[in-house]
């Protein structure tokens, strides 16, 4: 489903990763661990077309979502910003990304999406006025409008209480098992863990482990992510 | 359709929060006046210096909306929506390019009363010729200011090098804007020259945004 070959990315002398390649299938949690700063953030934003890589290829369904930006419509994406405009009210803001994917949804259906997410009482509140939880249930409501089939997101469970946390992990696994691909990066490494189908380890610019998560156990996988990562290196060394 | 999508959803910000649009006309406002009172001794410079004050004003005014409307993707990153869903980029250009416009646009409407009022010019019997001098340089000022708020947006010091980087390239404008209005308000005819000037600004400035837009939003 979801193909990475040969990415490369640099900012200035900073190399971030190297050659990083893998393979997602559908219906795959993937979860990517590393620690701060490892670049898991930016291979995100760069598989959803938001940074752009020095090399490689990134192919949805076997095509380049570079050279296809209609390929985008298959991604919904998720970054611990939660990426809403703040004089909108909940289903303004709903319906203007509907309409940016042509979804052909009515006032009611979007207020169903909202009443899954629980936030149905505050559809016509500005979001300024809304928690970080509140924010994030909005930026999750939003993410899976058009039922992308790539999901990516990026510390998801930030802000969220244990009911809205608990409330993301089976809308993940029921993405899953209907044949959505997840790529999941989450610093909280049990949670992540026990989520995902596959797991990656991000360290020293390029991905030190990946694999199904049977082939490992946590403590194993634990003590993976706590040797230090090779040094960073600068582009051109 | 997605064109006015985007368009409808910048306008229902500034109609909700109405930053720009009450930042530019009071500022066009003040300016007009200082200018006026600024002349006042001498009634018969006041037409003169009218085509100069106006445009001036103009283009302090709608700097204050550029970094405005651009601004409004920054907060809480709401650009990453746009730079995932699967729509052409340049469409992104030209609905921040049809925001600034029509904002200016209004700013310009609604000063045309203090004009008249200020200068003692009987502008809307002149609102043949004069609308188009103001559509032609508008376009081509919010397509300049528009590629160059994307630019500078990340930018800690963007409100001091956007008047830096942008003036430059806007003064060729500026001074076909000020010699035709000039001619306009003395009743002489329109050079071609400054139209065609003002016709080539906006077709370079429109298809360099179009193009170039894409990679000034991406990281």
């Amino acid at each position: 489903m979801l193909e990475i070959r040969n990415l490369s990315k640099s900012f200035g002398y900073f190399r971030v990763w190297d050659d990083l390649s893998f393979d997602l299938d559908a219906g795959q949690i993937f979860g990517l661990f590393g620690v701060n700063g490892s670049g898991k953030t930016t291979l995100l934003k760069t598989i959803a077309g938001i940074v752009s890589p020095n090399s490689g290829e990134i192919l949805i369904h076997g095509k380049d979502i570079r050279k296809v930006p209609a390929q985008r419509r298959h991604i919904g994406f998720l970054t611990h910003q939660s990426l809403y405009y703040h004089d909108l009210s909940c289903l303004e803001n709903l319906r203007f990304t509907a309409r940016l994917y042509k979804l052909d949804v009515t006032d009611s259906q979007l207020l169903e999406r909202l009443r899954s997410t629980g936030l149905e009482k505050w559809a016509n509140e500005p979001a300024r006025y809304f928690s970080r939880g509140m924010l994030q249930r909005l930026a999750i409501a939003k993410s899976l409008l058009h039922d992308p089939d790539l999901i990516l997101y990026d510390e998801p469970f930030t802000g969220l209480d244990e009911e809205a946390s608990q409330m993301v992990e089976d809308t993940l696994r029921e993405a899953a098992s209907r044949g959505k691909t997840v790529l999941l990066v989450t610093h909280d490494l049990k949670q992540g863990f026990q989520l995902s189908d596959k797991i990656a380890l991000l360290a020293g610019r390029r991905l030190l482990y990946c694999d199904e998560k049977d082939s490992t156990d946590f403590d194993r996988f634990h003590d993976l992510f706590r040797q230090p990562a090779p040094a960073q290196q600068k582009a051109g060394d | 359709m997605l064109l006015w999508n985007l368009v409808r959803k910048d306008l229902l910000l500034e109609w909700k929060n109405k930053d720009a649009v009450l930042a530019m006309t009071a500022f066009t406002a003040l300016v007009l006046l200082l200018f006026a009172i600024a002349v006042e001794s001498i009634p018969a410079l006041l037409r003169d210096i009218a085509p100069g004050a106006v445009w001036i004003t103009y283009l302090f005014a709608a700097i204050l909306g550029f970094n405005r409307v651009a601004m409004v993707e920054r907060e809480n990153n709401a650009m990453y929506t746009l730079l995932v869903a699967p729509i052409d980029r340049s469409l992104l250009f030209i609905s921040k390019f049809t925001v600034n416009f029509l904002l200016i646009s209004l700013v310009q409407v609604l000063s045309l009363p203090l004009i008249m009022l200020f200068f003692n010019i009987d502008i809307f019997l002149m609102m043949g010729s004069l609308s188009w001098i103001f559509i032609l340089t508008t376009l081509g000022m919010s397509a300049i200011g528009t590629l160059f708020s994307a630019m500078l947006v990340n930018i800690r010091m963007k409100d001091v090098l956007m008047p830096l980087l942008t003036f430059p390239l806007l003064v060729p404008l500026l001074i076909a804007a000020v010699s035709l209005t000039r001619a306009v308000f003395n009743g002489q005819e329109l050079q071609s020259t400054w139209v065609n000037l003002l016709l080539a600004y906006d077709v370079i400035f429109i298809t360099a945004g179009t193009i170039l837009y894409e990679f000034l939003l991406e990281e």
